[in-house]
């Protein structure tokens, strides 16, 4: 067998949520207040976002995620990035990660550009001496020339993600996870960095893709899986998980907006919210 | 202690964010860095017109007494303020990438650091025109140096990693440091503090040790008092023991939280 980029095994994420209404934050007061007048506060509200997840990715292999909004698919990304811990289970990387998430990777919007890719290649594991052979590379990967001084904050949306794609992939990471970047740019950017990532892949490296677009999975991706309310619906070859996520979706669209209940294949109807407590009886 | 091996093993990040610290502090700036030394100069002037015009302090060479004292507890302060927020206000570092985030506090408290060393000179050279020049025991000063710096440690770790959760924190403390300068012994002499309390007072704040000994090194110029600098060591190390036990059972949730 490979070896394994990526292993998960068994992992859940769930959220204390954070209600800002009347009640609902934490506060020194309200804890004082609470403690004072003997009163304990029900358990929070937790979200549960991801459960039970198994996945293994071989090294060299390109892993596409896809599922509708809120199926917990950026939180997997996180936790595979190592920003989340899960709640349960494990998550195992081999090799130096690299992660695009969100807008940008984490840039200082007071900072240039150059100073950007310095720290950025600093927390990503390189050296300042490494980077300086790497900074001019990056800088006409990004195409920002005239502007790599200037403070990222006066950058547009396609420089910023220009800028993080180049540190990310120029600083050779053996994982890449890019969340929904590919169709970020004018076409000449991401012809270029379409040939980068087409590069990572022949190189052996491992891709992670986050995206809603069906036609990047077929085009890119070894194996997919589909994540629907938090589980594993399916996994496997690209073609059948996107027949099936496909199928499912065109099967609730049919039934209306207002049954986006679980789908056939899914597991069994169960709340997404786990309320330890009795409606009602949040404290003011 | 791994949390602080951990540190160690990212130390180039450390460099490299007190250094965009201290480059940006002032850029947008016309005077940039020049500001640097101008804060605590002016800061200075302010300080010296209250306390040795207005409150005619008894002191010989007064405004080089405050600012032996005043330096290292804006040190202190400045550290304590910014650190506390260096994890909530990260938001966008913090969720984005991988990184140990004790290196934000710290990076505070070493850009704060270099400001007070940078500001030294200053320092020194009005002592000069006091005629108060510095003799050899003003060496000690990186002993005194690294028990401020375990001290500072231990409270911002904890501090911020609270004010990701309570963001109370922060405006509560504002208020305590408020309070706790005038607590230490920086516009006044130590030998103002009634005798009966006066070493109970300096032995249970680390800063009114600490700021004692910078003026037994660079004011008096005479040993410290060990005594209390061993005492404040003691409260310091038991301090970052239970911080770095708050900051590592929360550090999971900061990504979450912040």
């Amino acid at each position: 067998m490979t070896e394994l980029a990526i292993e998960l095994s068994g992992v859940s994420k769930s959220f204390r949520r954070t209600n800002v209404g009347p009640g609902g934050h934490t506060t020194f007061k309200s804890q004082l207040v609470d403690w004072v007048k003997g009163r304990r506060r029900p358990p929070a509200r937790r979200l549960q976002v991801l459960r039970d997840v198994d996945l293994s990715v071989p090294a060299g292999a390109t892993l596409g995620v896809v599922g509708q909004n809120g199926s917990g698919k950026s939180t997997l990304l996180k936790l595979v990035a190592g920003i989340y811990r899960p709640t349960s289970g494990q998550v195992r990387i081999s090799g130096r990660l690299a992660a695009l998430i969100e807008l940008g990777a984490g840039f200082h919007p007071e900072f240039s550009g150059r100073e950007n890719i310095y720290i950025n290649g600093i927390i990503l594991g390189r050296s300042r001496r490494e980077i300086d052979q790497l900074v001019d590379s990056i800088i006409d990967f990004a195409e920002l020339r005239d502007f790599i001084d200037e403070p990222v904050r006066t950058y547009s949306s396609g420089m910023y993600m220009r800028l993080a794609f180049a540190v990310a992939t120029t600083i050779d990471p053996d994982v890449l996870v890019i969340d929904e970047i590919l169709s970020v740019g004018d076409e000449h950017f991401q012809r270029r960095s379409q040939d980068r990532m087409e590069d990572f892949q022949r190189r052996g490296k491992t891709l992670v893709l986050v995206t809603h677009d069906a036609g990047t999975v077929e085009k890119w991706c070894d194996m997919a899986v589909w994540l629907d309310q938090g589980r594993v619906a399916s996994r496997g070859e690209p073609a059948a998980v996107l027949a099936a996520y496909r199928s499912a979706i065109a099967a609730r669209e049919r039934n209306g907006p207002l049954a986006a209940g679980p789908l056939e294949i899914a597991p069994p109807p169960e709340a997404a919210f786990e309320d330890a407590a009795p409606e009602g009886s949040t404290s003011s | 202690m791994s949390n602080l091996r951990e540190l160690f093993q990212y130390r180039a990040l450390l460099w490299a964010l007190t250094a965009r610290e201290l480059k940006g502090r002032y850029r947008g700036s016309l005077l940039g860095f020049f500001w640097t030394l101008l804060n605590p100069l002016l800061l200075m002037g302010v300080y010296a017109l209250v306390f040795s015009v207005f409150m005619n302090q008894q002191v010989p060479h007064y405004t080089y007494f405050m600012f032996v004292g005043l330096l290292p507890w804006l040190w202190f302060t400045n550290s304590l303020g910014g650190g506390t927020v260096s994890l909530s206000g990260k938001r966008d570092l913090l969720t984005r990438v991988k990184f140990p985030p004790q290196v934000l506090p710290a990076v505070t408290i070493l850009s704060e650091l270099c400001n007070y060393l940078l500001a030294l000179p200053l320092m020194i050279g009005l002592g000069l025109l006091s005629g108060i020049a510095p003799r050899p025991v003003a060496l000690l000063l990186p002993l005194i140096l690294l028990l401020q710096g375990l001290f500072t440690v231990a409270l911002v770790l904890a501090t911020s990693a609270l004010n990701v959760f309570y963001r109370d924190l922060q405006h509560v403390l504002g208020n305590l440091l408020a309070l706790w300068f005038f607590l230490v012994p920086v516009v006044y002499p130590a030998t103002a503090i009634p005798e009966r309390y006066r070493t109970a007072v300096l032995a249970l704040d680390p800063m009114g040790a600490f700021t004692s000994a910078y003026q037994a090194i660079f004011y008096y110029r005479t040993l410290p008092d060990f005594r209390l600098l061993a005492a404040a060591a003691g409260i310091s190390v038991a301090l970052l023991v239970g911080a770095l036990s708050v900051f590592e059972s929360r550090r999971d949730e900061f990504a979450e939280f912040v």
